[in-house]
């Protein structure tokens, strides 16, 4: 062998072995800080979370199960990690045996996830967990049949006597839920309420875990913040009149003729509770939100999240007053051959938008409930089309994140009847294709966001961001 | 990450690419061992083009060039058309574990476990391909044991295509790093890329030369029935010589209520007189809605041939469950002996010793097992 080769082949095992040394270099922690499961100890009193459920997930499913069943490449989809596990097994039909629910309430013996656990003879695979033996012990197994026979109630969580919130218990707020986001006078409850007459502001509500736990009364310690906001010059900016509130069911003794709410307004980086009590702005809390109600959406003081809009003939009387977002003649490729006019080179299309500030900023949620924009299609001087979309939320239409589609009567600009006599409305207008073409509009394909493409003077949908530069020197002019 | 010598204290990720460095610079150039001591790809041996499963004539025919085979004149070929096969594996376990610290002032107790002593059949699996044409595939790949019976693999294979490409649809496992035997080894586990664990979907790849490129598109959803739009993409390429290979692997899957995982890794193995190494290092993220915890998984193989029929395999493993936890980590090793006693059974007995953090007895225990492997 010449030198070279020599050397060659000494630097390539050389490298061979730097990498096993740092393949073998590494060692178990010792553990130091870390409970059983490997999790940093608590130092502060854990929530006092109490019920069967509680302990599989502590004893089975995070000690035995989420070093596979986790996150979303999880065995068979079954993430059974803290907070999602519940969710992923009541009810829920098993991926092996459809037939069977992986927990049936009542019924262990049609709960394919007890038998699972148990290595029964009919079951598809092999018993769990994956990494025995040791399976579960019989104890465990036990614990798991009393839940379901119990009718696998979910974790429930012990009522502390008085919650007292303080400022830190707001402070990761925005990290919670988001469970609504709307805009305009979505609620009849609001009146002039968090500037619901104002187009400009929009609303998000978050709920901590707690309070999404609740099935019927709120327990103590659940939490609400609702933020008003408007957009200048691309910056958020929240209301004066209560731009960050919130509402803590604080219980015991406390606003006992109100349910034990507490009412707190904030500053909006959350720097300092600026006013707290039963009785904030005058009881006008108290008062308006006693009507959440069976009757008027909603329970306990909370009204219904997330909102619903259901337009009426109303919105659409002065859309031509609104905020005009786009103009076209020009043909556009992605109209095909068929809609709003796009089959004709002679077509104008304009939109309007009913509030202007209506920002999808947020994946999950997009554009806020309530959002209104209309379409009229012009042809030789004469308006031959009037459609509109709104966001109606509620659970009004899940598969298309809850758009609304309606066809408008050019003369009256009321909703077109159809034969029946019915409005030309709904979430599968036009068999579908509303809802269908629309999709096409998200940030994958980059044609807009949120079912709504973009149009060049939508501040928040725009293919660029130089109409928030337009939009600045327009402020200051 | 806890590392013995201080100057290696290194950020998982650092060492990951450090690795991947050292790989690359060198131009070094399943069980995946036997492909890497060969210098073949694992469609050289395998039905399916990305390993494990049902023999090709050739994968058949390997062990009869290094092993007698007594009187038999099996052939799992039952025509032109029809080619069976198979795999049992049945063991005996014993399992020893550590008794479990307690820790002062933790919110869970630890919990001892009983040593166990168990006869098991681990895995039973039988294979059918249908050659409607040289290059037309039916794959059926069923799990017969333990307890029910299980579809791991059905698929369409269409080989052969232009460039040497091909198609896979149907239910398969995803293209994604060294495809061991041992799914309890932490890359095979915690990636979740094992096989117990097949998706639904559509698979390409092309084997160009000394490449091997597979990318599948899936539900994402390991089996089970799709809910939500997205898809999972699984990619894996290797490069391989005679006395090396070189591969990295890609998975991005999205699921509904904000959760999303990432994984990828660098792999390699490497021949060198009688041994054949093998390393492969994971990164896992994993995000559940504003949280992320990242992973990370190790595996280091040395294979020493001891003689055609006896292979001695001895194995590192690390796995840092949550990157953001300190002193959580857990290692495996294991040193097993591998002997065919002809060439459609093997007799394999081991030991694998597990270490993690004192308060928990499960995550450290000894495991001896002595197995009987038939195949064909």
């Amino acid at each position: 062998m010449h030198n070279i080769e020599k050397i060659r082949a000494v630097l390539i095992y050389a490298r061979i072995c730097v990498i096993a040394f740092i393949l073998i270099g590494c060692k178990a922690g010792d553990g130091k800080g870390l409970d059983a499961n490997g999790q940093p100890l608590v130092e502060d009193t854990p929530e006092p979370v109490i019920g069967l459920f509680v302990q599989i997930q502590d004893d089975i499913f995070t000690a035995r199960c989420i070093a596979c069943h986790i996150g979303a490449q999880a065995p068979q989809g079954l993430d059974l990690s803290e907070g999602n596990a519940y969710g992923n097994i009541v009810g829920v039909a098993s991926n092996q045996q459809p037939t069977l629910n992986l927990i049936e309430p009542d019924e262990p013996e049609l709960s394919y996830l007890v038998k699972k656990i148990r290595g029964d003879e009919d079951i598809s695979g092999g018993q769990m967990p994956l990494s025995g033996p040791p399976f579960l012990d019989d104890s465990q197994i036990q614990l798991v049949i009393d839940w379901v026979n119990d009718g696998a109630p979910p974790p429930q969580v012990a009522t502390p006597a008085e919650f007292v919130a303080e400022l830190s218990d707001f402070s990761a707020y925005g990290s919670w839920s988001a469970i609504d986001y709307s805009i305009g006078a979505t609620n009849n409850a609001l009146g002039g309420a968090h500037q619901a007459q104002d187009d400009n502001y929009s609303r998000r509500v978050y709920a901590n875990a707690l309070a999404l736990t609740a099935t019927d009364s709120y327990p103590n310690g659940s939490i609400f913040v609702k933020e008003v906001t408007s957009w200048q010059n691309g910056e958020r900016e929240f209301s004066a009149a209560g731009g960050l509130l919130a509402m803590v069911k604080r219980g015991g003794e406390f606003n006992p003729g109100n349910s034990g709410w507490e009412w707190f307004e904030l500053n909006p980086d959350v720097s300092e509770i600026v006013g707290r009590g039963g009785n904030l702005m005058d009881d006008g809390c108290n008062t308006c939100h006693s009507l959440a109600n069976s009757q008027s959406g909603g329970r306990d003081y909370v009204f219904e999240h997330p909102s619903e809009y259901q337009a009426d003939n109303s919105d659409f009387a002065d859309f031509r007053s609104w905020s005009e977002i786009e103009e076209r003649s020009d043909q556009n490729p992605l109209l095909g051959g068929m809609a709003h006019g796009g089959d004709n080179p002679d077509s104008t299309r304009r939109i309007f938008k009913k509030q202007l500030y209506a920002n999808p900023d947020s994946m999950e949620q997009g554009y806020p409930i309530g959002t209104i924009l209309v379409k009229e299609v012009e042809q030789e001087g004469v308006i031959v089309e009037i459609t509109a979309m709104v966001k109606r939320g509620g659970d009004f239409s899940p598969d298309h994140q809850d758009w609304e589609w309606f066809m408008l009567d050019p003369d009256s600009l009321e909703i077109m009847l159809d034969d029946n006599g019915d409005e030309t409305r709904g979430a599968n207008l036009m068999d579908g294709m509303c809802a269908s073409c629309h999709s096409q509009a998200n940030p994958d394909s980059g044609y807009g966001k949120d079912y709504v493409f973009h149009h060049e003077n939508d501040p928040f949908n725009f293919a660029d961001m130089a109409i928030f530069t337009r939009l600045k020197a327009t402020t200051n002019n | 990450m806890n590392i013995h010598i201080t100057a290696l204290a290194l950020r998982p990720k650092v060492a990951i690419w450090l690795i991947f460095a050292c790989l690359l610079s060198s131009q070094l150039a399943a069980e995946p061992y036997f492909a890497v001591r060969e210098g073949l790809k694992c469609s050289a041996c395998h039905t399916n083009i990305t390993g494990g499963g049902q023999r090709t004539d050739f994968g058949f025919v390997y062990p009869q060039t290094l092993l007698p085979a007594g009187k038999s004149t099996f052939s799992p070929k039952l025509n032109d058309h029809l080619l069976i096969g198979g795999n049992i594996r049945s063991r005996y376990g014993y399992t020893r574990f550590d008794e479990a610290d307690a820790v002062e002032g933790a919110s869970t107790e630890p919990v001892d476990f009983d040593n166990t002593s168990s006869f098991e059949v681990t895995n039973g699996t039988l294979y059918i391909g249908a050659q409607f044409t040289p290059d037309l595939l039916f794959y059926l790949d069923q799990q017969v044991a333990p307890e029910g019976g299980r579809t791991r693999e059905a698929a369409v294979i269409w080989k052969n295509l232009s460039g040497g490409s091909y198609i896979k649809a149907g239910k398969f496992f995803l293209p994604y790093g060294l495809r061991l035997e041992d799914d309890g080894a932490f890359i095979r586990e915690v990636t979740g890329f094992n096989f117990d664990n097949s998706d639904i979907g559509l698979e390409v790849g092309i084997e160009p030369g000394d490449f091997s490129f597979s990318l599948g598109v899936t539900n994402g959803t390991q089996g089970s029935g799709e809910n939500n739009k997205d898809k999972q993409f699984s990619f894996v390429g290797s490069y391989i010589q005679r006395s090396y290979r070189l591969g990295v692997s890609y998975s991005t899957n999205e699921a509904p209520n904000r959760q999303k995982s990432t994984s990828y890794n660098v792999f390699a193995g490497v021949n060198w007189q009688n041994f054949t190494l093998l390393g492969e290092v994971d990164w896992i993220e994993n995000e559940n809605g504003d949280q992320q915890t990242d992973m990370i998984a190790t595996l280091f193989e040395v294979n020493y041939l001891v003689n055609k029929k006896t292979n001695l395999k001895f194995t590192y493993e690390y796995l840092d469950p949550d990157d953001d936890i300190d002193e959580n980590e857990r290692v495996r090793g294991s040193v097993v002996g591998e002997y065919f006693l002809n060439r459609f059974s093997q007799l394999r007995t081991g030991i694998r010793v597990y270490d993690a953090i004192p308060q928990n007895s499960l995550w450290n225990q000894d495991r001896f097992f002595l197995e009987l492997h038939l195949f064909y």
